[in-house]
């Protein structure tokens, strides 16, 4: 696809979006509401993973920051609810800092686990402490976001609010990505060697990439207790990782849109699968297995990694198609 | 300004190996300096050594009177001292121009909030950064396509992106680790004009390469390492005659140092 098709394509999407809420489904539109606000969370996990090179299962854990920040905040000690969200979003940066210098020692497979305990803890840590959290049973009863007599908890204010900070998170992360700090990311994904040999900090670049990916996911983190007034663990509990790790890959890693489209599914998916009922989870499993095994690379990403689908059969199915001919 | 590098007296090892010692010479401020050697010689791990990718157990490099030996590859590089590497090391994903922009990091000072904002004065700095980059590229006597990937560049096009990009750093001393490997003439003639003119211009380089006859050709100095010990270190002339490099060569499969 050029350039141009490609921008005639995102702006009728974007225009289809504007222009949803006039079909006057609810569903849809609480459906796109929720996809706008994990959306932003995942444009900032791309710029980490998917630029930055570094793996991360951390991303719950600042969401996490970011929605008992702003509960916390709203409910104990009656803060404006944009105050608390922007405090826990603060606060998510400061951890992300302080706890990136050490972590991103780590490369490949050790970060990754090392991230993937970090979000184990934080579901232990946030239902343990119940005097703050409410344990497991969470803290109902947030405030919403207001401005003047404009609730951005009720259904079109929250959509549009919504579709507003992602569209910003996604400007911010494409002006990054291509900027100084971007392409340091992408040289240090590539070659940390190289990078340092240009005179770019490798450690200080990781960690920058590091909060940015923690300042979306509570800004992400602090939207969703908004607009539903409730947070518990479970929001944040093991599933919330797995799934944020498919939304990120199944889109496209390291694209623009890729953790839009890949949100999106993951969103949506049950609804479009709704038929198969009790085999609704198998089935968009197989279907997700299928689409690694494929395009490894995500749906949007760069086609030098496609395989054909009969590269998922096992070895001796393929020779039979291939007349026997396999080596 | 620019200044003499020298290395002194450095010895490193890896376990029972000794891949350098006691090695000492220096480099002349736009002196063109060859290193070279049979396979295992030392060069390689010479150039990581004064590159601060590797630190040596003992010795001394100085750059001025700055001491290198005990910093790190960013403080050297920062100190005006720039390296390639010997593997093709393209910043696949990224395009050519892309790839030139890296070297100009230090060029650049826009942070994050900068470009999350997209503030006038970095976009600003970006275009004068890609009015560089561009001139750069353009400079180094070499065709190259600006938008495609750097992944998709022929062998010797590759090879002058990563001296651009070094250069991009604007250093005053430049190391490059076997430049001429996989270069046809044209190429090499090119290369050896390219690097002429850094001397010219002051920048200091230390070549290592096992084309032997381009390295005679581009040198002013020469220094021959062996089983990590310098065994001479002159003008190509004085390396020429020497017995000890002769028999060096002589003893393994290498190419005989005679131009």
């Amino acid at each position: 696809m050029n350039q141009r098709n490609r921008a005639l394509l995102v702006a009728a999407v974007g225009l289809a979006l504007l222009a949803l809420p006039a079909s006057g489904s609810s569903y849809w539109i609480y459906t796109l509401t929720i996809v706008g606000i994990y959306a932003t969370a995942l444009i900032g996990l791309n710029v980490l993973v998917g630029y930055a090179g570094q793996m991360s299962f951390a991303t719950t854990t600042f969401m996490a920051a970011g929605g008992y920040g702003a509960a916390v905040l709203t409910t104990k000690l009656q803060w404006n609810p944009w105050l608390a969200c922007a405090a826990g979003v603060a606060f998510a940066g400061v951890l992300a800092y302080a706890i990136g210098f050490p972590l991103l020692r780590l490369r490949g497979h050790y970060l990754a686990m090392a991230t993937f305990a970090l979000a184990i803890c934080t579901i232990s840590l946030v239902s343990g402490a119940q005097n703050v959290t409410g344990g497991t049973s969470g803290l109902p009863g947030v405030p919403p976001l207001t401005i003047g007599s404009v609730n951005f908890s009720t259904p079109l204010p929250a959509y549009y609010f919504a579709l507003a900070v992602c569209a910003l998170a996604l400007f911010a992360a494409s002006g990054l990505v291509d900027s100084r700090t971007g392409r340091a990311w992408r040289a240090l994904a590539k070659r940390e060697d190289v990078a340092t040999s240009v005179g770019i900090d490798v450690r200080r670049a990781k960690v920058a990439a590091f909060v940015v990916s923690a300042v979306f996911a509570a800004i992400s983190g602090a939207m969703y207790v908004e607009f539903t007034s409730f947070v518990s663990p479970d929001l944040y509990d093991s599933s919330m990782v797995v799934q944020i790790f498919i939304m990120l890959f199944i889109g496209g890693v390291g694209t623009t849109y890729g953790p839009l489209l890949g949100t999106a599914l993951v969103v949506v998916s049950p609804v479009l699968l709704g038929r198969f009922s009790a085999y609704q989870s198998i089935v968009f499993e197989i279907v997700l297995l299928i689409i690694l095994v494929v395009r490894p690379q995500g749906i949007l990403g760069r086609a030098a990694g496609t395989r054909p689908l009969s590269a998922i059969l096992p070895a001796f199915l393929q020779r039979r198609r291939s007349g026997g001919s396999a080596a | 300004m620019n200044a003499t590098l020298r290395v002194e007296r450095v010895t490193k090892r890896y376990g029972g190996v000794i891949a350098v010692s006691e090695a000492s010479f220096a480099i002349e401020p736009g002196e063109v300096h060859g290193l070279i050697g049979p396979n295992g010689a030392g060069k390689s791990t010479m150039l990581g050594l004064i590159s601060g990718f590797t630190l040596p157990d003992t010795g001394s490099i100085r750059y001025g009177d700055r001491e290198l030996a005990r910093t790190s590859a960013l403080a050297v590089v920062r100190a005006g001292i720039a390296r390639t590497f010997q593997s093709a090391t393209p910043l696949a994903g990224m395009t050519v121009l892309e790839n030139a922009l890296v070297g100009l990091h230090t060029r650049g000072t826009s942070g994050l909030l900068a470009a999350l904002l997209r503030l006038p004065a970095q976009r600003a700095e970006e275009a004068l950064l890609r009015a560089r980059a561009t001139e750069a590229l353009a400079a180094i006597g070499v065709d190259m396509p600006l938008a495609a990937d750097a992944s998709d560049l022929s062998f010797g096009q590759l090879r002058f992106l990563e001296i651009v990009r070094a250069l991009g750093t604007d250093p005053r001393v430049l190391l490059l680790d076997e430049p001429a490997a996989g270069l046809n003439a044209h190429e090499t003639a090119e290369l050896g004009a390219l690097i002429a003119r850094l001397g010219a211009r002051g920048v200091s380089v230390l070549l290592v390469d096992h084309d032997i006859p381009f390295v005679f050709t581009t040198c002013r100095r020469i220094t021959v390492m062996d089983f990590g010990r310098i065994i001479a270190d002159g003008t190509p002339d004085e390396i020429e005659r020497d017995p000890a490099v002769r028999a060096a060569y002589l003893s393994t499969d290498d190419e005989v140092p005679a131009p």
